[in-house]
């Protein structure tokens, strides 16, 4: 908008060369410097956007009640568009050129409606509000999933991931994928049970499409406990301490320590050992196993708690 | 409800998973469990086609403030203790993983199932040789004992 080196060199040429002036003049000298180095307006939205694009953003949110974002550059616009069940789905557009638009990502499985350029905002929330709502039994089985189940993977589940692995126990997972039309498919059981695998074998026969997903799944494996509503205290306190990894450290069997930020791992130097632990916690089972000698240069060694091979550990971590 | 200690944490994931998939023929007593952690009641019933076949045995597991790092204080308790060579008829059970050979990697259902498996391998009933010497002179608590883990076939 403004020439920058311009006005600076004005400026300064006012203030080196003229020496008699008062602060009168020399405010409005630099006043006359300024506004003849502002340029006239429409290259303002020449240089960012067409009219034609804020006539598009203004209708939206006028007629279609469509709250819009904008990210880092005014080119990035966020869109909100709500289905038929009031679930709100965000949809980032990328402003390319005039009539030029893309969906650069939506949390929802890939589809053809990423694919394809967009002459407007509004043709965009127009296929974006059909789509979703062709979508919607998908959305409703992920999120009732979501709320009923333990979900493993993904850590993060929203609905671009059309998959979930729930927890049968603290050895197996149930995988499963939803289809759009919001059907359970590809299911099988990560990690081996035959006490699981026989009811989801004697469970995928009578598999009935017409109730949802949960209650398939509650019904096959018998689990009433699948529900955190139903669980008694003692499952949710463990649902909460225990959250999204299965990597729990085999000391305190937790994930997350209270005051100390660390993540249990394959610490035993033993390679077939693979076992995870937390630095702490290994180290104290160390340190307890000589005698509560704090050892020399922070590091204990012992024999691991699970393979019983000599190992290492220091306080530290590297 | 005050944070829980890490003990705690442990000894109350370790009941839930136990009383969720108890290993066969072993139950925890849940409701005792849960009002004091650190005392437990497990019930152990003999394998079919071991010699304690049928009958009916009570442990008692009792935790310290330290466990894991400290080994739980194992021992048969109630009317009927097997007879068994690691076993004295005080209830207390020679058996290594109980102290030299504890690691906070075990847990309840590990030493219940080496327990279970004590049992089912034993060929004739009887008592250790030094069962009345030792029930006369030990400590109350098995920890205290001084073992000799002389006999790996049982």
């Amino acid at each position: 908008m403004f020439n920058n080196n311009n006005l600076y060199d004005d400026v300064e040429d006012l203030l080196l060369n003229d020496h008699n002036y008062t602060v009168t003049s020399l405010v409005t000298q630099i006043e006359s410097i300024i506004n003849g180095n502002i340029q006239p307006s429409e290259n303002i939205i020449s240089y960012l956007v067409d009219t034609k694009i804020l006539e598009d953003i203004s209708n939206i949110i006028e007629y279609e009640h469509i709250p819009v974002f904008f990210g880092k550059t005014l080119r990035d616009i966020k869109l909100v568009v709500i289905d038929d069940n009031l679930r709100e789905h965000e949809i980032f557009v990328k402003y390319n050129n005039f009539r030029k638009l893309v969906i650069t990502s939506v949390a929802m499985p890939h589809s053809e409606i990423q694919d394809q350029e967009y002459n407007s905002l509004q043709d965009i929330v127009m296929a974006c509000k059909m789509h979703v709502n062709r979508l919607s039994a998908y959305f409703t089985e992920l999120q009732s999933i979501d709320r009923m189940c333990t979900v493993m993977e993904p850590i993060n589940p929203s609905f671009k991931d059309d998959y979930r692995r729930i927890r049968l126990d603290d050895r197996v997972w149930l995988h499963l994928e939803v289809s759009p039309e919001g059907l359970g498919t590809n299911i099988y059981l990560v990690g081996q049970s035959e006490k699981w695998n026989s009811k989801l074998q004697a469970g995928l026969l009578s598999w009935d499409h017409d109730k949802d997903i949960v209650e398939n799944i509650s019904r096959v494996f018998d689990l009433t406990s699948l529900s955190s509503s139903s669980m008694n205290s003692l499952i949710s306190l463990t649902k909460e301490s225990a959250p999204l990894h299965t990597n729990v450290c085999s000391i305190c069997l937790c994930t997350e320590m209270q005051d100390n930020p660390s993540v249990p791992l394959p610490l035993c130097l033993n390679a077939n050992c693979g076992v995870y632990f937390h630095r702490y916690c290994l180290y104290q089972w160390l340190v307890a196993l000589d005698g509560g000698r704090i050892p020399a240069f922070g590091v204990a060694s012992g024999s691991c708690p699970s393979c019983f091979k000599p190992t290492t550990c220091s306080e530290k971590d590297n | 409800m005050a944070a829980m200690s890490p003990s705690e944490r442990r000894l109350q994931k370790e009941l839930m998973s136990l009383m969720r998939e108890p290993p066969p023929g072993v139950t925890v007593d849940g409701d005792q469990a849960s009002q004091n952690l650190q005392l437990w009641t497990v019930h152990m019933e003999g394998v079919p086609g071991t010699l304690y076949e049928g009958e009916k045995f009570v442990l008692q597991f009792k935790f310290t403030s330290k466990y894991p790092f400290d080994s739980p204080e194992v021992t048969f308790i109630g009317n009927n203790i097997p007879v068994h060579p690691h076993v004295y008829s005080n209830g207390h059970i020679c058996l290594s993983i109980l102290t030299d050979d504890w690691s906070p990697a075990l847990s309840v259902q590990s030493v219940c199932l080496s327990i279970v498996s004590m049992l089912s391998s034993c060929k004739e009933k009887k008592r250790p040789p030094d069962n009345s010497l030792y029930v006369k002179t030990c400590n109350k608590n098995p920890k205290k004992t001084k073992w000799w883990y002389h006999d790996d076939s049982v």
